[in-house]
């Protein structure tokens, strides 16, 4: 088993081999090579046909296809690399007609969402990790049922058993929504705090008109307040480390029709042209 | 938790083996062979042999063709036959299909190709072609509900297989029970009034203990079945002549220490939060007089050095490893300047070991072996006593020390806490690479006619997660008391596995297993609709990982993680998890 | 690591199964039955178990009993109905997509997009711009050109060159792959077709007829697309790359093979230029052609023939610039004489109009004879016609004194007898008086002091071979005076433009000062080009810029 630091060396030095490669081919050739732009194109597009094929890849896990690791590394750096082919097929320039500022446009789209998809996976993990209270995604609507319910309970137990109605009001005022649905996506996203303290500031401030048992309850909503929150950082930043794939491998598929229907043309209006 | 609980402390014999165990049996087995040659008083007062008879065995009556013991079962008893008589299967064994295992082996290339369409979309679909039992060997409930195996076509399995006849006053299946190693041969009852004295372990030991005639007819057998493969798998003894090595054996004494029934003592014990090494039994005491070379037959210990206060674990040693070696090899070289045991043994659950005594050592083997090798074994100059113990131990041993350090600590502690080093396919997941995109699960599903066989969560400390996920254990206590043998261990690579066919859903093994490693789970038909049974209750099966042992290309989590985040383990090797830890 | 929140307690008996499409409506409230949504996303959910009929012997109804398993709470306190059905109805759901599902769903929504987009956009109205690259230039576009015999009609000029423009997908597909290289021979892209014209050049020799104007001798021929790019703007067709030349011109194979070629090929096939009313210097063609091995002209681009092999001027015009550009030398309004005096640009300003004698030499060095009778003068550029006018000498003189006003007979003939007898005086004959016109070139001799002195701006008459090469030919034969053929073009096969470069002055290119002989070609060195043309002086240098690679019609 390498380390990651030396396979990152060895796919770095592999991707810099490769650019370097291709750029020396593209100052020689892109003019003086006829069909140069016919070269980087193909290779282009086989490239991108092996990185989409990592989706396949991943659903035949039965298939002695070698280790998704392995693909992954090889998709990040390849996807890199065929930025470098990209820019050599289009010349360096901004397109000109429709269809290709929409070819131009949608492996942007899928190459900035790789890029970012590749940020979010390095570090989410590393801030779910670091914040605690893992549970699994299709659990959490269990979860927070589960704390929805216990907060209710003491809301109302508290009603039922405490004269006055202080803690109950709050929880109406306050808590059920909060606890009725998963909130404060952005907020978690960006590590803002200030929901939750917020939240738990109001319930320090109401302790002054409680009594003892009153405050025992509320120390234990606060808790729940707590979990609750833990469990939408969980949900917000697990969420957001999927739903990036829903632009990448829309796009992606988006991206390789518009590809072909750009072969077809190419080849089609050509008639020779070098 | 915060209440100051008062748990009363659990007693020797507060769960009888069989409750309905009666007065009368106790005396009639008092009055037999070999317990009527037993002297009551040699026995404490707190397990007399009345008492032994009493709590710790139970008789059973078996029928014609009716399964005693299965080879390679995990057993927890030993068996004295009353009367009638049992057929041991010589050779060749009876085949796989046979004792109730998974016969099935790695799928063909189309096969594996056929998951793409032909898995069902329905989960937990099985198929009527794969509940179908073998018919030789058909599971009746019997009137106790207990499930009992008949060999079907006896006059047939006694032509083509070799037997042995044993009748009433024979004793088999201790050494399997005492040494915590699988059963070598099926054994089944011969006429239908076959009554036999099933005794469990802890009774045994006990009886061992106290009975020199027993124990010297058991350490006999052990001694010559056994322990010469043991020994030979050590490298120094490899090295003697047969003549030497049977002076070694004839010395070697075996010890078996903790509880057989480790991991529901651990599963109690978790949940008071009450498990710290300080009280798990000691072995060999770090700073004692090195008595003995201790070999490690089974189960864990876990070796340990004084640190400040409190002892620092540096690693676990399982079957195979050996103890106080390069401390008696050293005092041997420089008898002035000798040095105690470096480090601490202690039990962790259970542990079976052999003890080669300082003395044999000293006069039978070391003179033996090439001088280079007793050099290798321990450190050349003599160490002072006055040096720091971790220096000493260090040059010594230098890979456990690191392995220990390199984990840290606390991901020691929380291994130990949880008896994950039991694992030799542990699915660790680094939660720092983590996605947590369900890959794996799916990979394992689609491996699995649809079905994950693992839950990707389970306790973790930082940013490692041991995931619920069977960790195929090198111990694996889910084995033990599977009434019709359908978990089991694979033939090949020793993983192990679940009969679908022959599970009958009883939960033994998901309850036994303390990693919450089973699952049992509602089969369905091919509409998707729930099997039931004729009470019209739906037919539970336990599920858990197998390791693909199906597919080709190993383990299907292992190679689907696409962030090399999950790794299965083999944790008795911490080095490789230290070294996967700081990858 | 230890202010990690706990992990919550979660029901970890069942597995987690993210593999399947749908899941139980009451998921996301937190609740889902153990019965599960069918494959096809139904809610199967009926009753939580199947009452059993329980009969006594002896008994006639029996009775239900409740097979609800332990692991999900055991037999329900209210127990079957009496009509055997299960009381405990589990609520029904709508079953959602897994979030998974949903992103499989979105990839085919989007797919589906996107080829409902591909096919509006190839069978649409706009099909026509929807495809195209990019504005194609303003040569093949507009009024003009889509009045052409070429374009068809209905495809917005694209079938002007494509053949995939007459026709629809259908037709760009068949195209696609009859097209050579095709489509799936991708392996073959990297060779170079050799002399091979592709579909498309045939649209452009349509209207851009001959191809093959380049050297004779050239080896390989390329396809109008190699170099001239289509559908880069709507401006002018940008100019083509120098890589493009270089691919021949920097290549050593290639120009010994063409330079071997031109040896095969007779000296005419290269006489080929056109020279449309301009007088071209005709400089001879190299041994080896022009094969010369380059790269750029800053470095090694061979230095202008005319340097190189020191050719000299052939005409014939005694021209001395250092004299006319001298410190004391002035025109009739006294200022010093200018380049531009002479040399003054054509409409396009890129040249400059020939030298004529009337425009740019008449008015100083006017062809007066007599300087008594300065409005007489010599006709110019005819030797027949000055024999006749000195023929007639005594008629010019009796023109010249009615034109005076004097009409009396007498009169005009004793001015005309005055003026022929001082001129026999110089010339003795007539005769000779010609022979003094056409061959005198020296100003000291008798003729030239009769045309009277040299004054600042005017410059005496001494003869014509004071300009012009004449020969005599005979005693009574008609001198033959050299035309003057003076070179337009000196550079023919690239173009200059003078304007361009009003920047520097005459003379930074142009060392007139220092020429005295007419054989001298003052034209820069390439360095003095490099100067500017370069990398380092910042002006372009690409080939371009001087050479055109269609230099006129072969035959």
């Amino acid at each position: 088993m390498k380390g990651f630091a030396k396979r990152r060396l060895q796919w770095i030095a592999a991707l810099v081999v490769a650019t370097v490669v291709a750029a020396l081919g593209y100052v020689r050739w892109a003019e003086e090579l006829q069909r140069f732009t016919y070269l980087t194109g193909w290779l282009l597009f086989a490239l991108m046909l092996v990185l989409t094929a990592y989706n396949t890849r991943k659903k035949l896990p039965f298939l002695p296809l070698g280790k998704s690791e392995t693909w992954l590394e090889f998709h990040i750096y390849a996807g890199y690399f065929t930025a470098v082919l990209f820019l050599a097929h289009v010349r360096v320039r901004w397109p000109t007609g429709w269809f290709e500022t929409v070819l131009f446009l949608l492996y942007v789209v899928v190459a900035l969402s790789g890029i970012v998809g590749l940020i979010l996976t390095r570090g989410l993990p590393k801030r779910l990790t670091a914040h605690g209270g893992e549970v699994l995604f299709e659990r959490i609507p269990f979860v927070r049922r589960d704390l929805h319910e216990k907060s209710e309970a003491l809301a109302l137990q508290s009603a039922t058993t405490q004269k006055t109605p202080i803690i109950a009001e709050f929880y109406a005022r306050h808590l059920g929504d909060y606890f009725a649905r998963h909130r404060h996506f952005f907020h978690h996203l960006l590590e803002i705090r200030s929901p939750l303290n917020a939240l738990l500031n109001k319930l320090t401030d109401l302790k002054r008109f409680l009594n003892t048992d009153e405050r025992a309850v509320a120390e234990q909503l606060s808790d729940l307040v707590r979990q609750k929150d833990g469990l939408d950082y969980q949900r917000a930043l697990q969420l957001t480390l999927r739903l990036w794939l829903f632009v990448h491998i829309p796009a992606t598929y988006s991206l390789m029709l518009w590809s072909l229907a750009h072969i077809i043309l190419v080849y089609g209006f050509s008639g020779g042209t070098r | 938790m915060d209440s100051p609980a008062t748990l009363e402390k659990p007693q020797r014999w507060d769960s009888s083996f069989d409750p309905e165990q009666t007065p009368a049996n106790v005396a009639r087995l008092l009055a037999t062979e070999p317990f009527s040659g037993m002297d009551p008083a040699r026995f404490p007062k707190r397990t007399p042999l009345a008492g032994i008879l009493q709590h710790d065995t139970r008789i059973r009556r078996f029928r014609n063709g009716e399964i005693i013991v299965r080879e390679g079962d995990y057993g927890t008893s030993a068996f004295l036959i009353l009367a009638g008589g049992a057929r041991v299967v010589l050779r060749p064994s009876l085949p796989a299909a046979v004792l109730g295992r998974r016969t099935t082996q790695r799928k063909g290339f189309a096969e594996i190709i056929a998951q793409l369409w032909s898995n069902p979309r329905d989960p937990e679909v099985r198929k009527r072609a794969e509940l179908a039992q073998d018919s030789r060997g058909r599971s009746r409930t019997g009137q106790d509900n207990a499930v009992r195996v008949f060999l079907q076509d006896l006059p047939r399995i006694l032509d083509e297989h070799q037997t042995a006849t044993m009748s009433a006053g024979d004793v088999f299946g201790e050494i399997a029970a005492l040494s915590r190693t699988p059963r070598t041969a099926t054994i089944f009852a011969v006429g239908d009034d076959t009554e036999l004295l099933e005794m469990r372990w802890q009774g045994l030991r006990d009886l061992l203990r106290c009975d020199d005639r027993l124990r010297a007819h058991i350490d006999g057998i052990y001694r010559q079945r056994t322990l010469a493969t043991h020994l030979r798998e050590i490298p120094i003894f490899r090295q003697l002549k047969q003549e030497q090595l049977d002076q070694v054996m004839a010395q070697t004494q075996f010890t078996t220490y903790g509880d057989y029934d480790w991991s529901g003592d651990y599963k109690r014990l978790a949940k008071t939060g009450s498990v710290a090494p300080e009280k798990e039994t000691v072995i060999a005491q770090e700073g004692d007089y090195p008595n003995g070379v201790i070999l490690i037959r089974s189960g864990f210990a876990r070796l340990s050095q004084k640190f400040g206060r409190g002892h620092r674990t540096l690693n676990y040693l399982g079957a195979g490893r050996e103890f106080g070696l390069s401390e008696i090899a050293q005092n041997w070289r420089n008898k002035n300047a000798t040095i105690p045991f470096q480090h601490t043994l202690r039990v962790v659950g259970y542990t079976h070991i052999l003890t080669v005594p300082t003395a044999v050592m000293e006069e039978v083997v070391f003179p033996n072996l090439p001088p280079e090798m007793v050099a290798a074994l321990g450190p050349a100059e003599p160490v002072p006593v006055a040096a720091p113990i971790a220096a000493t131990a260090r040059e010594a041993r230098p890979d456990a020390l690191d392995a220990g350090a390199k984990i840290g600590p606390e991901l020691m502690e929380f291994l130990t806490e949880h008896r994950f080093f039991n694992g030799t396919a542990t699915m660790v997941i680094d939660l720092e690479r983590c996605t947590r995109c369900d890959d794996c699960v799916r990979a394992c599903a689609s491996t699995h006619g649809n079905n994950p066989r693992f839950l990707r969560s389970g306790p973790s400390s930082g940013n490692v997660m041991i995931a619920n996920a069977c960790m195929h254990c090198a111990d694996p206590v889910c084995l033990i008391g599977c009434p019709t043998g359908a978990i089991h261990r694979g033939m090949a690579g020793g993983e192990v596995v679940i009969n679908q066919a022959t599970c009958i859903g009883c939960q033994l093994c998901a309850n036994n297993c303390p990693y919450e490693a089973i699952r049992m789970v509602e089969t369905r038909d091919e509409s998707g609709a729930f099997r039931l049974d004729k009470d019209l209750r739906p037919i539970v099966k336990a599920t858990k990982c197998d390791l693909c042992v199906e597919q080709v290309g190993g383990p299907a989590c292992e190679r689907a993680c696409p962030h090399g985040a999950l790794q299965r383990m083999d944790m008795n090797n911490l080095d490789a998890f230290a070294n996967w830890l700081h990858r | 690591m230890k202010d990690q929140l706990p992990t919550p307690d979660f029901d970890r008996s069942q597995y987690e199964r993210p593999n399947q499409n749908w899941v139980c409506g009451w998921a996301c409230e937190g609740k889902s039955c153990r019965v599960g949504p069918s494959a096809s996303g139904a809610c199967r959910a009926t009753f939580e178990c199947r009452p059993v009929l329980e009969k006594k012997p002896g008994e006639e109804k029996g009775r239900w009993r409740c097979t609800r398993p332990t692991e999900h709470g055991g037999p329900c306190a209210t127990g079957p109905a009496p009509s055997g059905c299960c009381a405990c109805a589990i609520p029904k759901c709508q079953p959602q997509r897994s979030l998974r599902n949903r992103r499989g769903q979105l990839c085919l929504a989007v797919i589906a997009a996107t080829v409902a987009f591909l096919l509006i956009g190839f069978f649409g109205p706009w099909r026509w711009q929807f495809i195209s690259p990019g504005p194609v230039s303003a040569n093949h576009h507009g009024v003009a050109f889509g009045s052409t015999q070429h374009t068809r009609r209905g495809s917005e000029g694209c079938a002007a060159c494509h053949l995939a423009g007459a026709g629809d997908v259908r037709t760009w597909v068949h195209l696609a792959f009859t097209a050579q290289p095709g489509p799936l021979e991708p392996h073959r892209l990297h060779q170079v077709t050799v002399g091979e014209m592709s579909g498309i050049d045939a649209s452009c020799l349509r209207c851009h007829a001959e191809h093959k104007f380049h050297q004779p001798n050239v080896v390989r021929d390329h396809s109008c697309s190699a170099c001239h790019r289509e559908h880069q703007g709507a401006g002018r067709m940008p100019a083509p790359a120098d890589a493009q030349c270089l691919s021949c011109h920097g290549s050593a194979t290639e120009m010994a093979a063409s330079a071997e070629k031109g040896k095969t090929l007779a000296a005419s096939v290269f006489d080929y230029r056109k020279s449309e009313g301009r007088v071209l210097f005709q400089t001879p063609r190299p041994a080896t052609g022009y094969s010369a091995v380059f790269h750029s002209f800053a470095t090694d681009h061979p230095e202008f023939q005319i340097h190189q092999q020191k050719l000299r001027e052939t005409n014939t015009l005694r021209f001395n610039h250092q004299l006319h550009l001298g410190d004391n030398f002035t025109k009739l309004n006294g200022q010093k004489l200018a380049c531009a005096d002479c040399h003054q640009p054509d409409v396009a300003g890129a040249y400059f109009q020939p030298i004529a004698f009337n425009k740019h030499c008449a008015s100083c060095h006017s062809l007066q004879f007599d300087a008594h009778n300065p409005e007489l003068q010599l006709p110019h550029g005819n030797p027949a016609g000055v024999r006749a006018f000195l023929h007639s000498l005594p008629t010019q003189y009796a023109d010249l004194a009615r034109r005076r006003g004097t009409t009396e007979t007498n009169a005009v003939a004793a001015f005309v007898g005055t003026q022929i007898r001082r001129l026999r005086d110089l010339a003795f004959t007539g005769e000779n008086l010609e022979r003094q016109v056409f061959l005198a070139a020296d100003p000291t001799k008798p003729l030239a002091t009769a045309a009277g002195p040299s004054t600042p701006g005017r410059a005496r008459f001494a003869g014509c071979a004071y300009c012009h090469e004449v020969k005599s030919t005979g005693a009574d034969a008609l001198p033959l005076v050299t035309k003057p053929i003076i070179p337009d073009r000196w550079l023919p096969r690239g173009n200059f433009h003078h304007a361009k470069h009003a920047i520097s002055a005459c003379t930074h290119c142009h060392d007139m000062a220092r020429s005295r002989d007419t054989a001298e070609i003052m034209l820069p060195t390439k360095q003095t080009c490099v100067q500017c043309h370069s990398p380092a002086g910042g002006v372009s240098q690409s080939c371009s810029t001087c050479h055109s690679y269609h230099t006129g019609t072969r035959h």
